[in-house]
């Protein structure tokens, strides 16, 4: 029964971790929050239980969904982001990011309803599972769990080791010495929006095909709190993002395990806000500048 | 001798593993312009901020007319007479120049809510205000936006401001920064001018011909110590400070 | 309906002024929905559960929710900017999470039987607030207000206490938006959780820079536009967050300043000389 937790734990961990990366990868480059994440992954869903109605195969639900919220990231950095750059329009820029979120769900809502929409899948995949002494584990969650290890990996591939990762990293550095150095600053910035908001879209189909269904309220329930995992981590820093998903995710099977679910919930915000006062940076970050006194 | 206004006694200040300032002693005496020089890094603006409480010193002491000041935080050490001016000029750029100078006004900086109560006194505070900036020439600007301010005029607003609040001691931090000969010979005059109404008036700057007409003593610094304390001409003589200034610039 | 509309009008440009308040010495609170929430279960609690009249309930949810709001402020208000977005979007959550799990106050299906607010009511305490914020800004306290937001450091070097005036702005936002929360309970008989839930927290951020946040006008000109424009265009109510969204985005594009950004100085050279 603890190990099953544990499992879930990891399984619900490895899907904020994949959001929190997104936030952090464009908090990291922008020094900007983008609240329109946590509905773009709530829109991949969607993305996702659509194209596998149409009777496609599970990969092509993936790739359509990185691909259409990818689309959609650089929409909302053309909108929201592109001309908010200055330090000072950090607020402003969360804020429009937020109204993005906001015609988000409601367009969602126009498309598909209100109501939760169910997942077409043969119930054989969603509920084949082995078990490995005593311990019944379902595929699913095993597929969720190699794939996000899977991309983290590449992700973390392509950050240290490419040149597109090397432009990310140097402005994130700074974007005024990446510029100097002819980096297109606005090209780095949509390459970073596309890559988390793939990554947010594909997460949004693992969570659809995990739990069978999307509703339009997966951005302010399940989305959001990556935002806090982020923070938890260290913004822009993107090992914290992965570990704080993971720890999230843990607590709050736990807190299921022990009968808490309502305050899973509110551990992951108490802990944020914990975080946030003590140490600023998160747990893994660096002082950034404008913590510095 | 004159009486001590502000002592540093043996002040630190570290960042992570770098010594910022190192057991940093001097004096500034009553009456005196004091000028601080070294080259870039030597620890100039580590020491307004710290003498500010910007920055907490790690080791030592601060002591103001008697009191010791270095446990007061920033706000209270504006409270207790040390003004500063910023190497960057901070304005509130978004408040007209006659609210930039208002603001600084002490009764209601120290008590902000009782100001609530406060609409017999407009008339002379705003009177006030604008001597303030007819001594820095700037009162026919009152009514402008800070932020639209020229250089020369942005820079005499800081000065004006930090004066409102009727302090004690001003830390000017590079005043003549970026101005050309003739602005700088307009400040000097300017910063003379104010001299009686302060105790003293502590001027930093890396511009050793500036300071040798203005202050009456100097303080040398580099590597976060101090290299020399006297008059203009036994400090800039002090073998030293030349090393120090012909080894990092020609200026 | 008519009188639906008036009184959420009025509730929320009272929330937007609770907001601008906050904003005034420079903070940002996404956590003003749970404040409201505090306000209009307290009032609640009082009048149904203590048989206390709603003129005596309010204003003592009220007090009980500046001081909370004073009391998690003290810390939250040391961080700044998106930090202190990202805590009071906690506090919002938290906040509403530990309402539902309190079976006293009804939980997740929430509390019956609040009445006793009518729309008059809300118009008056606005009008009551608006004119309290015109004497604000015409004082040496709205300077100093402005001038810790403008810049902190300063502001401390001229000797101002910027974290004490920071938190009383912060009790005094929530006190504010207590007063909407406990009108608004009374107005509609039931309340739960859902209806103080983070969006109401985020639209009402929205309100306040929609309309502008350098002058007192600017808030309640947001609220009124965006709680009225879609119900005075026929056919337009079923596509509200949409056309919220929209005129947003567009909104922030052309005019980040908000819809009035004028600044009137609080003080002119030429008062010194009249008379």
């Amino acid at each position: 029964m603890l190990a099953e937790q544990i499992v879930n734990g990891l399984v619900l961990g490895s899907m904020y971790a994949l959001i929190a990366l997104g936030y952090t990868l464009v908090f990291g480059v922008l020094d900007k929050l983008n609240f329109a994440h946590g509905d773009i992954f709530m829109f991949g869903g969607f993305v996702g239980v659509s194209v596998l109605a149409l009777g496609a195969p599970l990969w092509a639900g993936a790739v359509a969904a990185f691909v259409a919220c990818g689309v959609l990231g650089l929409l909302v950095e053309l909108v929201s982001f592109r001309k908010f750059r200055s330090h000072d329009a950090q607020v402003t820029a969360a804020l429009s990011s937020l109204a993005c979120s906001i015609i988000l769900i409601d367009a969602t809502q126009k498309v598909w309803g209100t109501e939760p929409v169910a997942l077409t899948l043969a119930t054989a995949i969603r509920t084949a599972s082995i078990t490995v002494e005593g311990l019944r584990v379902a595929w699913v969650n095993i597929g969720i769990l190699a794939l996000t290890l899977l991309l983290m990996a590449a992700l973390y591939v392509l950050i240290v080791r490419t040149r597109m990762g090397r432009n990310i990293r140097a402005v994130a550095d700074s974007a005024v010495a990446a510029e100097l150095l002819g980096i297109d600053v606005t090209r780095v910035t949509q390459q970073t929006f596309f890559l988390a908001s793939g990554l947010a879209g594909l997460a949004g189909v693992m969570l659809a095909v995990r739990t069978g269904f999307v509703t339009t309220e997966l951005g302010l329930t399940f989305g959001i709190k990556a935002l806090a995992v982020m923070a938890i981590g260290g913004m822009g820093d993107l090992r914290g993002a992965v570990v704080g998903g993971l720890l999230a995710g843990l607590v709050e099977a736990m807190a299921t395990q022990l009968g808490l679910g309502k305050f899973g919930d509110m551990a992951v915000w108490l802990l944020m806000i914990l975080v946030l006062l003590v140490r600023p940076a998160g747990l893994f970050g660096g002082l950034r500048k404008e913590t510095r006194a | 001798m004159a009486e001590t206004v502000l002592g540093f006694d043996g002040v630190s200040k570290r960042f992570g593993g770098i010594h910022a300032l190192s057991a940093l002693s001097f004096e500034v005496r009553a009456g005196e312009i004091l000028g601080v020089i070294g080259p870039n890094g030597a620890g100039k603006s580590v020491m307004i901020n710290v003498a500010s409480g910007v920055y907490a010193a790690d080791e030592g002491r601060i002591v103001h007319r008697g009191r010791d000041i270095t446990r007061l935080n920033a706000h209270q050490r504006g409270r207790a007479g040390i003004a500063r001016t910023f190497q960057n000029i901070r304005l509130f750029k978004r408040m007209t120049v006659l609210e930039n100078v208002l603001v600084a006004d002490k009764t209601h900086t120290v008590r902000p809510f009782g100001s609530l109560l406060s609409f017999g006194r407009r008339r002379e505070e705003i009177a006030a205000a604008l001597a303030e900036l007819d001594r820095m020439r700037l009162a026919d600007k009152a009514d402008q936006l800070a932020g639209t301010l020229a250089y020369g005029d942005a820079r005499r607003l800081e000065i004006a401001r930090a004066l409102a609040g009727k302090p004690s001691v001003l830390f000017l931090d590079e005043p003549a920064a970026g101005m050309n000969e003739r602005e700088t010979e307009e400040l000097l005059a300017d910063i003379r001018a104010c001299r009686s109404r302060l105790d003293a008036i502590v001027v930093v700057e890396h511009d050793m011909a500036l300071l040798r007409v203005l202050s009456d003593r100097l303080v040398a610094m580099n590597y976060g110590q101090l290299l020399a304390e006297g008059t203009p001409d036994i400090v800039l003589a002090h073998p030293e400070v030349v090393s120090a200034y012909l080894g990092t610039q020609d200026g | 309906m008519i009188a639906d509309h008036i009184m959420f009008t009025g509730v929320n440009v009272l929330l937007a002024w609770s907001v601008y308040v906050i904003l005034l010495s420079g903070s940002v609170s996404f956590a003003n929905g749970a404040f409201m929430a505090i306000g209009g279960y307290g009032a609640g609690v009082l009048t149904t559960k203590f048989g206390l009249p709603l003129v005596a309930g309010i204003p003592i949810a009220a007090l009980g929710t500046a001081a909370f709001g004073m009391i998690i402020g003290l810390p939250a208000l040391r961080t700044r900017g998106i930090y202190l977005i990202l805590v009071t979007t906690g506090i919002a959550f938290c906040v509403k999470n530990a309402i539902e799990a309190i079976p006293y106050v009804g939980g997740v299906r929430g509390m019956r039987g609040l009445v006793g607010a009518e729309p008059w009511h809300v118009w008056v305490v606005a009008g009551v607030v608006g004119l309290l914020l015109w004497l604000l800004s015409r004082t040496p306290l709205q300077r100093i207000l402005d001038a810790v937001r403008e810049d902190e450091l300063v502001a401390r070097s001229l000797g101002i206490n910027t974290v004490y005036v920071k938190v009383i702005a912060f009790g005094t936002g929530a006190a504010l938006a207590a007063v909407a929360g406990g009108l608004y309970a009374h107005y509609m008989y039931v309340i739960n959780p859902e209806h103080f839930g983070i969006l109401v927290s985020v639209y009402v951020v929205l309100y306040v820079i929609l309309g502008g946040v350098n002058n007192l006008w600017g808030p309640p000109l947001g609220a009124a536009v965006m709680t009225l424009l879609p119900e005075l265009i026929r056919g337009l109510q079923a596509w509200r967050p949409i056309v919220f969204g929209v005129v947003i985005v567009i909104l922030l594009l052309v005019r980040p300043e908000g819809l009035l950004p004028f600044r009137s100085p609080t003080a002119r050279a030429k008062e010194a000389r009249r008379g």
